[in-house]
């Protein structure tokens, strides 16, 4: 080992409480850091996720506005139209408010042609098919309340009075981590048949319907017919791709958003600004030593790298040992948070943004005490107080 | 630059330094302080000298000059011939690490370095490889007497070991040139006149040129030529041959 890395390890072993307590914060920032980042990724994820050729049409009023469920057929045939599925949001409460989780009525025999994400198999899905109060859940929701097949859950209506009594048919699986498996679907026709007797005008409707249309160069125009069919009706629709639906509703939650990005980087900087005390610190102890340094023939430059290793060092240790912890914690996150992060997984677009972050810490903190050791004439620094 | 080293200057030439004019003052906020004026002598090869006098009187200040790290007001001071007062940062540096073994009061050695790594350490300057270095680290200590302490940290030292490490390192490149600041100003009386009596036997027996800075008398008494200073004067500076 050269003599520079010598010095280096060794002075960063040398205030052994000093360095422990600057590596605890690092390691707690760019955790942090690297934590809300996969938030903030996660909440996007859907956006992501979105199929390109897959629209979905909502109420032209607002999203929250049921559309009738006899625009099924004359949606399906607007030329260009390969399938469409409808689905209605059903936000009832199982148990308690905070054991949310997604609900939906869908349509069991088109649904999971226009959603391939959803991976359940043909057992299931006969189960499903042959049952009219039957519910599929996806995998996290079957592992959150140990759900299995055979079960009854019921479920207190918020949207739609009374309680919903559903018989667990399966389990599904999703594709890819970005699919949601924190989800309950159950049957349209059985929201239906029971809302026409206890609730007959919310009845014969749906909250959105989704359309693939195979070609994403045919989506523009698709979306224009099916709006054109219902121009002047009742409920008009307003049709769009699933990637801009799913940027209208994070944008509701932007502001949410910015603020966390924000957050991530205030974090960095007041990381930043421990550690450059830190080493201004540990610098001016070491005066002397660097004008011995200096006075035998070592050159400024090299007390300078001797200072910037040390921080360098430091820092991408504490930087290493958070990258390594921020999975597990992002995953027990994940599970804290119930349904509200499907997943939260690290990118490594975030590793990178975590070691750049540490490497940056460990530059910029050494910025000033490097000028300082470097500049100090050898004689003030004799002089200095170790 | 070609960095001169003393020794490789023809030895038909007595003086090694020869300080000629010399001024320097200290800025003190507003004020500024003269602590050196017009000095001029001559220090010869192989000589052991005693720079004494008051606190204040300039000696620390005419050490710095003379070894180079410090630079004087107005004058030359030239080391074998060169005036290093005209040398750039970095090339005097480099003469630095090839002409003078510095030995200071408080030994200034790395802490977190063992005593043969911090002998080694002026030879990472030279184009030495690392088996050289430790040989010529390991042969300094046994000079002043520490083959045994080769692993020891300062911390494990004391103070007069820790002296004779800083003397083994201020020796290694074998400077023909060593300048002491109060080297026996933090030791005790034992361990000062083993130190004294190592810094004679490499005047003696090694033709080291010598500079030390005391205020110790019995320290003093070992060198070849005292010098007293007082008020950085030329009119105060006395000298007494001891040989």
């Amino acid at each position: 080992m050269s003599q520079w890395l010598t010095l280096v390890a060794r002075n960063v072993l040398r205030q052994r409480l000093r360095t422990s307590l600057t590596l605890v914060g690092l390691v707690v920032s760019i955790l942090a850091f690297g934590v809300l980042q996969t938030v903030v990724k996660t909440w996007y994820a859907g956006v992501d996720g979105a199929v390109p050729s897959r629209l979905l049409t909502r109420n032209a009023v607002s999203f929250t506005l049921p559309l009738p469920q006899a625009y099924y057929k004359r949606i399906g045939a607007v030329e260009g139209v390969r399938h469409v599925t409808y689905m209605t949001w059903f936000g009832g409460v199982y148990k308690d408010p905070k054991n949310f989780f997604p609900q939906f009525a869908i349509d069991a025999a088109s649904y999971f042609d226009i959603f391939p994400e959803i991976l359940v198999s043909d057992e299931v899905r006969r189960a499903f098919l042959r049952d009219r109060r039957g519910a599929i859940v996806g995998r996290r929701l079957a592992k959150r309340f140990g759900f299995k097949p055979g079960d009854v859950v019921q479920l207190r209506g918020t949207l739609f009075p009374g309680n919903w009594e559903f018989v667990i048919c399966g389990v599904f699986d999703g594709r890819d981590a970005k699919t949601d498996t924190s989800q309950l679907f159950f049957r349209w026709d059985y929201l239906n048949e029971t809302l026409r007797v206890r609730s007959k005008a919310q009845a014969d409707q749906v909250g959105f319907f989704a359309v693939d249309v195979g070609s994403i160069n045919r989506v523009a125009e698709v979306s224009q017919a099916i709006d054109e069919v219902f121009r002047n009706s009742r409920a008009e629709t307003l049709t769009e791709t699933e990637r801009a639906f799913q940027i209208g509703f994070v944008k509701q939650t932007e502001a949410i958003l910015i603020s966390i990005r924000v957050v991530s980087f205030v974090v960095i900087f007041i990381i930043l600004a421990v550690m450059a005390n830190t080493m201004a610190m540990t610098a001016r102890e070491r005066l002397r030593e660097y004008a011995t340094l200096k006075a035998i023939g070592f050159s400024p430059g090299y007390v300078a790298r001797l200072i910037l290793g040390e921080s360098v060092a430091i820092a991408l240790v504490g930087g290493a040992i958070a990258i390594g912890l921020t999975p597990p914690v992002a995953s027990r996150l994940a599970e804290l948070s119930a349904t509200l992060f499907p997943s939260l997984i690290v990118s490594v677009n975030t590793v990178l943004l975590q070691a750049l972050s540490a490497l940056a810490v460990g530059v910029l903190a050494a910025v000033l005490p490097m000028r300082q050791a470097a500049r100090v004439s050898i004689v003030n620094g004799l002089r200095a107080l170790g | 630059m070609t960095v001169l080293r003393v020794s490789d200057v023809p030895t038909g030439e007595d003086v090694l330094i020869a300080l000629s004019d010399v001024s320097k003052s200290y800025r003190r906020g507003a004020q500024i302080v003269p602590v050196l004026s017009k000095l001029t002598f001559d220090i010869r090869r192989k000589e052991f000298l005693a720079l004494m006098g008051p606190s204040g009187s300039g000696k620390s200040t005419l050490l710095n000059l003379i070894a180079g790290i410090d630079s004087p007001d107005h004058g030359s001071i030239t080391v074998a011939g060169e005036d290093i007062t005209l040398l750039p940062e970095a090339d005097l540096a480099d003469w630095r690490a090839a002409n003078v073994g510095f030995i200071f009061q408080f030994y200034n050695l790395m802490p977190v370095l063992t005593a043969l790594e911090n002998v080694e350490l002026p030879l990472t300057l030279t184009g030495l490889k690392r088996r050289e270095r430790r040989d010529r680290a390991q042969l300094a200590l046994s000079l002043v007497g520490l083959s045994d302490r080769v692993k020891h940290l300062p911390s494990e030292l004391s103070g007069g070991q820790q002296q004779r490490v800083a003397i083994a390192r201020a020796i290694v490149t074998d400077p023909t040139m060593l300048v002491a600041d109060e080297p026996t100003g933090d030791l005790d009386r034992q361990s000062a006149e083993e130190v004294l009596e190592i810094m004679q036997r490499l005047n003696r027996d090694m033709g080291k040129t010598i500079v030390m800075v005391t205020h110790d008398r019995r320290a003093a008494a070992r060198a070849k030529r005292i010098m007293h200073l007082e008020k950085g004067d030329l009119s105060y500076l006395v000298e007494q041959r001891l040989e």
